[in-house]
């Protein structure tokens, strides 16, 4: 439907979809329905009227879906992107393709009243196309701490729950501050964290740099100025990392920790401090951000955070003999 | 009866139609052993040396007196836990690639044929990816993937010979084309399923499309190394028959080689070969293009003698290209694999149109 | 009627492609030191016959014997060591010298992995010399004339000491110098060794002066075989090549000369 300048209009041209019914019930239903409907929309705009100026949204990004929800917007979500799982109740969300490739013709047949998207050029042609229809899109930036942080805020203002998302950005802070003051004093740790060892890829400038900074970690994959950097295995050896967090480790408990076991000459593998971690909450800028410095902290320093140790994935010893071909 | 042939250590270069070549003498004009050890043994020593560089530099500057001294110290993990495994295996994949470049070339008649140019390194990337998403899911041995890929790199195999041919001669232009369809063919499934894994492997999927050589342990280099001589000395089996199935089928039988047992030997050979050398390292190209046409201009078509050659100098340009990937953005890498396609891509363009001038069947 | 066993005989051969049957019950023999010419019009079978015969064309029906066993009891190396062919072969993918291609012509002789021994290359330079070729011996097979290669490869037949030689157009694209030279050389070849030829001819009077005995087809038939005199008759000529002939006798070699009647 191209070229709709204003919402009343959107609303008249709705794509009409037939149910697979009988067609007696059929017609009945098409009598009953603007019936019933009239009277539910009347109940519904009074419900929600004063309180959001937005009743569908969608979001393109996993860090949205989750601030979205985080803030109390999730009725109003009516639509995700594929990689969006968290709260599980996204899962049976419409799917609208991801920020890199949203699929116009879902994302329009849902009827949004507001988009929300990621501030980046991958799609970018997507997204001025969805504003040339008459859409409402909003974009917010999830590549470091500032950005996720204003990004709650916008939403917050976007979907009219301004106050719980004031509260989560509090109880972010606060609990990014408390890990911090644990940390006062301890002398920093080198960390070598990567995405995965199969392929190598280092975690590099952006949001978990800030983050592993905040956790009192030298990162020794920030110095290529990239965000997901490839770092020779002979850098790795020679920068002798005390701490390695490998994301392939936690996520497939079918890899093996024979792999960093072979390179005994890094502090990390020989102090058996080689961690795995879900990357599902950790890799994913977003509300969980606090969450993750815990983890980051509790993997990088478990003298410090003992306890929470336990809640993490255990640490790979240099046990496991080396399979030697790459699972 | 004539004296014994006199030898020189590399033939003259490739005539031009200039009278001033008609008088090159006999001895050059035909494979003999001494020139086979004079060119073997020069190609061998050459080898050594790249080798030597690729283990000397790298992305790190080491103490190689520590390396050595010091078995606990991090230069001696390097030296021994990273460097050399790499250049190892950069040696044993580059050493396939070629051979199985020139085995290719002398099956279908043809000096653009190769593992990349005809699909079949990708369809054996295929049949490894497959493996490994479903290994992951089903938790099946890691031995399943360079299996899965000799097993798809032989259906390529069969599946482009059959239909690179019409009316049972093989037409180098419908080979070609052929190969060119089914190099998008599974690079096209190959994203199909880098978009249905979940968003984490996609990274390692993506791995097998550019070829790299991270990482390798000195098990898989020993691994792909028995396979690869295997096929090798496979393929050496027949060297004579590929020199004579370059003359067409009838004129090989006519000279008594059975052409389809040698042929299917040499099929499943290619196969076998690529398959273990994808498996590890993904799809790297160009190399058996590159390396068989030089070595061809430089000392002959002769198999016997090409054959090894390319074995040799295949190694040592896929040590020298690792070289230049582990060095030119350190401490980051580059793909081994782009740095062949660079010096491949416009290569390959030099040959097609030289190849056209020579009036060599294209 | 022959003194010694044919060195290769083909019985009621009948073969075909897809159905279509292109030889009907094609018999010939050939004995040692003897040149038979199979001629006949385009179609008529020819390169067909000497692929069967060859044993790169399996028939539908008959029998090829070779020295007086079947050719399928014999593996392909050790028929390559008695039978020598050449075909109408197109250009060679890789550019391999002169000398090489004549030594190829060794090797049903040798191993695997041999390499050539000495007497194999001397083999290849008598081979190359009695075809005027040694100066081109380390000139790339794809940059000489087709003249050249086609002496190349008969060269290479030489070279690999068969006992018949199965010809498919020798003298195509050679001129009248080299034809002469050609057969002269073959004459040569017949009387040292015994070496049979069987050679498909589109020249009539080259056929009539050159060959032992001639093998006229059409369209896969036998019109006629044994000596020029005998097969190459006017009505004979008439009936295959649909053409009125002049038949004579050449002034200068005493063979039967053919001339077309009419313009």
């Amino acid at each position: 439907m191209p070229g709709l300048p204003s919402r009343v209009r959107l609303l008249d041209s709705r794509p009409k979809i037939r149910p697979v019914w009988g067609v007696a019930r059929g017609r009945r239903l098409r009598l009953a329905t603007p019936a019933l409907g009239s009277i539910l929309a009347a109940l519904v705009w009074a419900a929600t009227s004063q309180a959001s100026p937005s009743e569908r949204i969608v979001s393109l990004t996993p860090s949205i879906t989750e601030t979205l929800f985080a803030v109390g917007a999730g009725p109003e979500v009516v639509g995700v992107s594929q990689y969006c799982d968290y709260p599980p109740q996204v899962l049976s969300l419409p799917k609208v393709g991801s920020f890199l490739t949203p699929n116009l013709e879902a994302i329009v047949g849902l009827r949004p009243e507001l988009i929300i998207g990621l501030e980046t050029a991958a799609n970018d042609r997507e997204i001025r196309a969805l504003q040339g229809m008459g859409y409402r899109v909003s974009l917010v930036d999830d590549d470091s701490l500032a950005g996720i942080q204003e990004g709650i805020g916008k939403i917050g203002v976007l979907t009219g729950h301004t106050n719980q998302a004031q509260q989560l950005l509090n109880s972010m802070r606060r609990r990014m501050r408390a890990v911090r003051n644990r940390l006062q004093g301890v002398p920093a740790r080198k960390v070598l964290m990567v995405v995965g060892h199969d392929p190598l890829v280092a975690v590099g400038v952006g949001y978990l740099n800030q983050l592993l900074q905040m956790a009192d970690c030298v990162n020794i994959g920030a110095g290529l100025d990239t965000q997901w950097p490839r770092l020779s295995l002979e850098y790795i050896i020679a920068a002798a990392p005390d701490v390695v967090l490998d994301g392939q480790m936690g996520t497939d408990p079918l890899t093996p920790s024979g792999f960093w076991s072979r390179y005994s000459s890094i502090p990390a593998v020989r102090n058996h401090r080689v961690f795995g971690y879900d990357q599902n909450p950790v890799l994913r800028p977003g509300p969980r951000a606090a969450q993750t410095l815990e983890i980051l902290a509790a993997l990088t320093h478990p003298e410090i955070f003992t306890s929470s140790v336990k809640r993490v994935v255990k640490p790979a010893t240099t046990d496991a003999a080396s399979r030697g071909a790459r699972p | 009866m004539t004296e014994p042939a006199k030898v020189s250590a590399a033939r003259a270069p490739h005539p031009s139609s200039e009278e001033g070549w008609a008088g090159a003498p006999i001895e050059q004009a035909y494979l003999t052993r001494k020139r086979m050890a004079v060119v073997l043994g020069s190609l061998a020593v050459a080898l050594a040396a790249v080798c030597a560089l690729g283990v000397l530099f790298g992305s790190v500057k080491i103490d190689f007196v520590r390396a050595i001294a010091q078995p606990s110290s991090p230069d001696h993990a390097i030296l021994f836990a990273a460097r050399m495994p790499r250049v190892l295996m950069g040696a044993v994949v580059g050493a396939i690639l070629a051979a199985v470049g020139a085995a290719l070339q002398a099956l279908v008649r043809n000096p653009l044929a190769e593992g990349g140019t005809l699909g079949i390194s990708s369809g054996a990337a295929f049949g490894a990816i497959v493996a490994l998403v479903v290994s992951y899911r089903f938790g099946a041995g890691p031995a399943v993937v360079p299996i899965a890929g000799f097993a798809a790199a032989m259906i390529s195999t069969l599946a482009v010979y059959r239909l690179g041919q019409m009316h049972g001669r093989i037409e180098p232009f419908s080979l070609l084309l052929v190969g060119v369809i089914f190099n998008t063919f599974w690079s096209a499934l190959i994203l199909l399923i880098n978009s249905v894994v979940n968003l984490y492997q996609t990274r390692s999927i993506l791995f097998w499309l550019v070829g790299s050589l991270e990482a390798p342990t000195y098990r898989e280099v020993a691994l792909v190394g028995a396979l690869g001589a295997g096929g090798f000395l496979w393929l050496v089996w027949h060297a004579r028959d590929m020199n004579l199935l370059s003359l067409g089928d009838d004129p090989a039988r006519d000279l008594g080689v059975e052409v389809d047992t040698a042929r299917r030997s040499i099929f499943i050979a290619t196969s076998l070969m690529i398959g273990a050398a994808v498996s590890v390292s993904g799809m790297i190209g160009f190399v058996g293009l590159i390396v068989p046409h030089i070595l061809r201009l430089a000392f002959g078509a002769d198999h016997r003698l090409l054959l090894p050659a390319s074995l040799l100098t295949g190694a040592a340009f896929l040590v020298a290209a690792d070289l230049a990937a582990r060095v030119l953005i350190a401490p980051g890498e580059l793909p081994v694999g782009v740095i062949t396609a660079l010096c491949g891509g416009p290569f390959f363009i030099y040959l097609l149109r030289r190849e056209g001038h020579q009036g060599i069947a294209i | 009627m022959k003194a010694s066993d044919p060195v290769l005989a083909g019985t009621g051969l009948v073969a075909g492609y897809h159905g279509r049957k292109v030889l009907h019950e094609v018999s010939l023999q050939v004995a040692a030191g003897e040149l038979l010419a199979v001629v006949g019009p385009n179609g008529a079978g020819k390169s067909t016959l000497l692929k069967v015969l060859s044993g790169n064309f399996d028939p539908w029906d008959g029998v090829v014997k070779l020295e007086g066993r079947p050719l399928h009891e014999y593996d392909r190396r050790a028929v390559a060591r008695r039978l020598a062919s050449l075909g109408q072969e197109s250009v060679c993918a890789f550019a391999f010298t002169v000398m090489e291609m004549v030594l190829m012509g060794r090797a049903p002789h040798l191993g695997a992995l041999r390499l050539e021994s000495a007497r194999d290359v001397r083999i290849a330079r008598e081979a190359l010399q009695r075809f005027d070729l040694l100066p081109l011996a380390a000139r790339a097979i794809n940059e000489i004339s087709g003249g050249e290669r086609r002496r190349v490869f008969l060269a290479r037949v030489l070279a690999q000491e068969p006992q018949v030689a199965l010809l498919d157009e020798p003298t195509a694209f050679l001129d009248l110098k080299h034809v002469v030279e050609i057969f002269s050389c073959l004459a040569q070849l017949r009387a040292e060794r015994a070496m049979a030829v069987v050679a498909t001819m589109h020249d009539l009077n080259a056929a009539a002066l050159y060959a032992d005995r001639v093998l006229l087809l059409k369209e896969g038939r036998t019109v006629g075989c044994g000596r020029a005199e005998e097969v190459l008759t006017r009505e004979n000529l008439r009936l295959v090549y649909e053409t009125d002939v002049y038949v004579g006798r050449n002034p200068a070699t005493g063979a039967v000369a053919i001339l077309p009647a009419a313009r």
